[in-house]
């Protein structure tokens, strides 16, 4: 082979290796059923040395489609990105324990509410960054002696206002308050009672049936998602024995979450996602084992080593998911398109 | 410029055939990792098109896994799983054993097991109930230690002692690691200890979850055995709990 045939291969192999980023007929789909995606692990285009990340806690879509994201690294607690995966904004320096966060539309503002289980306190956020409310621990009440235990990991918010946290970290009670931030009632807690709580990581209201709406909490721990209604009075569980679940995303006609990991140590890389339809039947498991096998009353296990702690699931428009991770040595979000 | 398409299509072909992910290993199952007479081990992998291989002889032979395998004796099984869309799974291993020679008198542990880690009954007695631990830690099978763990006992009449296994969990995030090493001894009558086996771990990488230690030992017969297992130490530097003393989980200790 002469010099310049030479210097031509190279420079052909560079540009295929180059399109190794878009190499998409090959690659692999996981999900189940009708839902089944092709995994994009490159999509966040963040640099890492300009917007650090320690774990991608939960993600959050507001109505023009930018994706917000919660870190605890304090250099950048929320990075705002577009559908590309472009970084737009980032802006939070105080939250160590920066990790729930839920958009809500407030007479057309929208806010963004960021629970921090190390500062103790919710924090109600315009989409700028500046402080608007906080909520803390319930007092005139004997739920909490000390304000240590309060640990919350997740909010909720009612059309009327009402805000549900989820002590997930603390004493695993679902706090209502409402939009002044005035305490109104609790459920949950630990224990042994039906509507008790084991690790409430998540909390979600669930109006797919806009007549029934209820409030959807996962009772980590446990492996069980458990439904209340508004009023938190306990309805029904719904076990899915080796799902650590996170916090429940309802979207659609379906609910979906990521499971932190389906086997204990808590950092044993074993996380996918799951779906569940309008009954609540677990229909695919992206990164996991068939549904099929729950119905045979084996747990659920990881199957594709996709995720290593996934966090939280971002569904968008088109039924796209994006994915932020716990304990992933400063992963970025991944993109998983919906195969149809 | 043919040698140039050949590298070119080898190239690409490198490039399609490329596999992102690995496949995560097989689930084990058996009903006990502790049996009197024997026991069934299964595997298990829900993912359309892989198939799960499986090593009785610690990787020297590899067999399709087709159906349950009984075991009559102590055995360590080796399994992973195969696509064609991903990389073959790391190897996942899983000892179960027979139920061995059991002590005739048991000492107390001169150091406790460290709370909350520290058992429902006499930490002696249970490092040597066939009871295994489960993945929760929190299962009461568990002991924790934070320091060296040292089991001694023995019979009246000397026995003969092959092997020694013991049954610990490894989890470095949550601070537990392997123990540093384990050394066996043996006595008789009034005589002074020596050391009739040792397993150094400090410089292997031993996965994290439950893992069993086998420690060979010199053939004889002995009244007495001590098992001396050491801890980690302190945590390593690169380790957020860095200086911590690192806990050390047994759950069983079995002598063959």
């Amino acid at each position: 082979m002469q010099r310049r045939d030479f210097t031509k291969t190279i420079f052909a192999l560079g540009a295929l290796a180059s399109l190794q980023r878009f190499r998409n007929p090959n690659d692999p789909i996981i999900g189940h059923g009708d839902f089944r995606y092709k995994i994009d692990t490159r999509w966040c285009q963040a640099i890492p040395e300009l917007y650090p990340v320690k774990d991608c806690h939960e993600m959050a879509m507001d109505r023009s489609g930018r994706i917000y994201m919660s870190t605890n690294d304090t250099r950048n607690n929320i990075l705002v990105f577009d559908q590309n995966g472009k970084v737009l904004d980032a802006f939070g320096r105080m939250y160590p324990g920066a990790h729930g966060l839920t958009l809500h539309d407030e007479n057309g503002e929208e806010f963004l509410y960021l629970t921090d289980y190390e500062r103790n306190a919710v924090f109600k956020l315009n989409l700028k960054g500046d402080l608007i409310q906080s909520f803390h621990e319930p007092v005139m009440t004997d739920l909490y002696p000390n304000k240590t235990d309060f640990h919350p990991t997740e909010t909720a918010i009612a059309p009327n206002g009402d805000v549900y946290i989820a002590d997930g970290y603390g004493l695993d009670y679902i706090l209502v308050y409402d939009a002044k931030g005035r305490f109104k009632f609790h459920f949950g807690g630990k224990g042994t009672h039906p509507g008790a709580l084991n690790n409430a990581h998540g909390v979600a209201l669930d109006y797919r049936k806009p007549d029934q709406p209820c409030v959807l909490v996962s009772s980590r721990a446990d492996n069980v998602l458990k439904r209340f209604a508004l009023d938190g009075t306990f309805l029904e569980a719904i076990p899915l024995p080796g799902a650590y679940i996170c916090r429940p995303v309802a979207h659609g006609k379906a609910v979906y979450f990521a499971v932190l990991i389906s086997k204990l140590p808590w950092d044993s890389q074993s996380g996918f996602l799951c779906i569940l339809d309008e009954n609540n039947k677990l229909v695919s498991v992206p990164g996991g084992s068939d549904p099929k096998a729950l119905e045979a009353e084996r747990p659920l296990y990881q199957t594709v080593q996709v995720f290593k702690h996934p966090h939280d699931v971002l569904v968008d428009a088109d039924e796209n998911l994006y994915v932020s991770q716990w304990n992933a040595g400063g992963l970025y979000p991944f993109r998983l398109k919906r195969v149809l | 410029m043919k040698m140039r398409l050949t590298i070119i299509g080898l190239f690409c072909l490198g490039i399609c055939r490329a596999q992102e992910f690995s496949l995560a290993p097989p689930q084990i199952h058996c009903s006990s990792d502790f049996f009197e007479k024997n026991t069934q081990i299964s595997l298990d992998f829900a993912l359309e098109g892989a198939q799960i291989q499986y090593s009785l002889d610690q990787g020297v032979h590899w067999k399709l896994y087709r159906k349950p395998i009984l075991c009559k004796k102590s055995t360590l099984i080796q399994a992973k799983t195969l696509h064609p869309d991903y990389q073959t799974s790391a190897i996942v291993e899983k000892a179960v054993l027979r139920k061995g020679l059991p002590f005739g008198f048991l000492s107390p542990l001169k150091q406790a097991p460290a709370a909350p880690y520290t058992g429902k009954e006499k930490p002696e007695r249970m490092l040597v109930d066939g009871l295994a631990g489960s993945t929760n830690l929190n299962d009461g099978r568990w002991l924790g230690f934070r320091s060296n763990m040292e089991l001694e006992g023995g019979w009246i009449k000397g026995r003969k002692v092959k092997a020694a296994y013991i049954s610990t969990c490894i989890s470095r995030g949550s601070w537990i690691f392997p123990p540093a090493s384990i050394t066996v001894f043996g006595a008789n009558g009034g005589g002074s200890f020596q050391e009739i086996g040792k397993l150094a771990l400090r410089d292997q990488r031993a996965n994290n979850g439950k893992q069993v230690f086998r420690v060979a030992l010199k053939p004889g017969k002995w009244q007495k055995i001590r098992i001396s297992v050491e801890a980690w130490g302190p945590l390593p530097d690169d380790h957020p709990g860095k200086g911590n003393p690192a806990w050390l989980f047994l759950d069983e200790i079995l002598l063959d």
